[in-house]
């Protein structure tokens, strides 16, 4: 799987990061980063909290 | 309310009396999730709208701004305005971040939303604690036992303060800025309206505040300072000055939406601790709980109680078939009762985690004011729960008519607080 924020509607609300702190930082500029753009399998499960729990739904899970 | 025999098509969900007199119909709206969850309504009195009541159901409606529009019906309001001129659904007298799309959303948006990131919000964490002690202390006087309205003389307040303060608004217009307000969500409760057979009559409040803004923009554009008013006043959208309606609208939703709203959730976040006197107790043994307190208030009063989209395609939702240009209702006090994302939704529990609740919203449109909202409401309960000696309400809550942004209008209190030190 691929994990794509989309800068445009990020806010730096940071809960990516609580819920997958492995896979997404939020920085001084607001914004998320993504830190494991194909992260294992083991951590699908907390890179979904991250998808859900997006206030802006501005991540999306790409398979393959 | 008992609407246990009420045919499914006779539950109102919708009119501002019903709320004003009975509170948000959560006994209706449970049905509506259980029997109907996409539910047609023709209110008499209404254009017909689809009533989304499932939190799933709005998440996949509100991250689909393509296919939901927020542009033309975005609030449901009464068809025949008991008033002269076009209603308010058909031409809204104002265009901001609400009744907006993305692209131009997003622009409009960025032009602020850098004031309410968690990062820029926790610099105002200071400020909001001394605005909060020093109502708190002329509130407890000397320490004996007082009476109150707590919605106009305290929880209005405090996110009133704070949010003039980051627009420049000096003090002495805060009176004004809270009559607009009353009359800006009150615009169908019998005490807040304005009078008038016309439109422009039941509107004044608006000309008023773009008099008023018209003065504070020409200020801030010859002598800019560092508050949100001189942002807006110097703002551009691809190079040039932003178009004076869109300016004026932008303005005036974070001057109204900036606090309204989060006076209705330390109002309603008070009644949920007077009728859960157990957990008003746990907050009081325990200020820490004000962390996970502030959104478990948000949840149950759910200030902003529905917003409506336009569908621009035929969508099928739950074996529904939406057509393109129907309206879709999304009640999201109902969906903070969802019994399918919520263990025990009508237990209000100050340490409920987690709590997806859709008070703020989600998607594009997600409460631009979240933080902020957020850190009102954790200085507020934390103030007040450690100076409290004892509250009760002196007499019946009365609540708005307003089926929009709602909820208590007036909490009369009998309390005693610590005085200052």
């Amino acid at each position: 799987m691929r994990v794509i924020v989309d800068l445009d509607l990020c806010e730096g609300n940071a809960l990516c990061m609580k819920a997958a702190p492995e896979v997404f930082e939020v920085g001084d500029d607001d914004r998320a980063r993504v830190l494991l753009e194909r992260p294992s399998e083991a951590l699908r499960a907390k890179v979904e909290l991250a998808v859900r729990r997006c206030p802006r739904q501005a991540i999306r899970l790409v398979e393959g | 309310m008992d609407v246990s025999s009420i045919p499914l098509d006779q539950l109102d969900v919708i009119t501002a009396k019903t709320y004003g007199e009975h509170g948000y119909p959560h006994e209706a709206w449970t049905r509506l999730r259980r029997e109907s969850p996409v539910h047609w309504c023709q209110p008499p009195g209404y254009r017909p709208f689809w009533a989304i009541t499932k939190h799933a159901d709005i998440v996949e409606v509100s991250s689909q701004p393509d296919k939901f529009r927020s542009a033309g019906r975005f609030i449901l309001f009464p068809e025949a305005a008991s008033y002269g001129g076009p209603s308010l659904e058909e031409d809204p007298p104002l265009r901001m971040l609400v009744n907006m799309d993305p692209p131009e959303h997003r622009d409009y948006r960025k032009l602020v939303s850098g004031w309410f990131t968690p990062r820029a919000v926790s610099r105002l964490k200071e400020r909001l604690e001394e605005i909060t002690r020093e109502m708190f202390d002329e509130l407890a006087r000397d320490g004996g036992e007082y009476e109150c309205d707590f919605v106009r003389e305290v929880a209005a307040l405090q996110p009133l303060r704070m949010i003039t303060e980051m627009l420049g608004i000096p003090r002495e217009k805060e009176d004004f800025v809270l009559r607009i307000t009353n009359e800006n969500f009150g615009v169908e409760d019998p005490e807040f309206q304005r009078e008038g057979d016309t439109r422009d009559d039941r509107l004044g409040f608006l000309q008023e505040a773009f008099a008023y803004m018209t003065e504070i923009m020409a200020d801030r554009r010859a002598n800019p300072r560092q508050d949100l008013s001189s942002v807006l006043a110097n703002a551009t959208l691809g190079g040039q000055p932003v178009p004076e309606f869109e300016l004026f609208s932008l303005w005036f939703l974070v001057m109204v939406a900036g606090h309204d709203t989060t006076r209705n959730a330390i109002s309603g976040g008070l009644v949920a601790l007077l009728e859960h006197r157990d957990e008003l107790e746990k907050l009081r043994r325990n200020p820490e709980l004000v962390e996970t307190a502030a959104d478990e208030i948000v949840r149950w009063a759910t200030p902003v109680n529905h917003f409506s989209r336009t569908a621009t395609a035929d969508y099928e939702l739950r074996g529904r078939k939406i057509k393109a240009g129907d309206s879709v209702a999304l009640f999201y006090a109902s969906a903070n009762r969802d019994e399918e994302v919520f263990e025990d939704p009508f237990r209000f529990r100050v340490d409920r985690e987690p709590n997806p609740h859709l008070g703020f919203g989600i998607g594009e449109h997600f409460c631009l004011g979240a933080h902020l909202a957020r850190l009102d409401l954790r200085v507020f309960f934390r103030q007040l729960a450690e100076r409290l000696e004892s509250i009760e309400l002196a007499a019946p809550v009365q609540r708005l008519h307003a089926s929009f942004v709602g909820g208590p209008k007036q909490i009369p209190i009998r309390y005693r607080l610590k005085p200052a030190r």
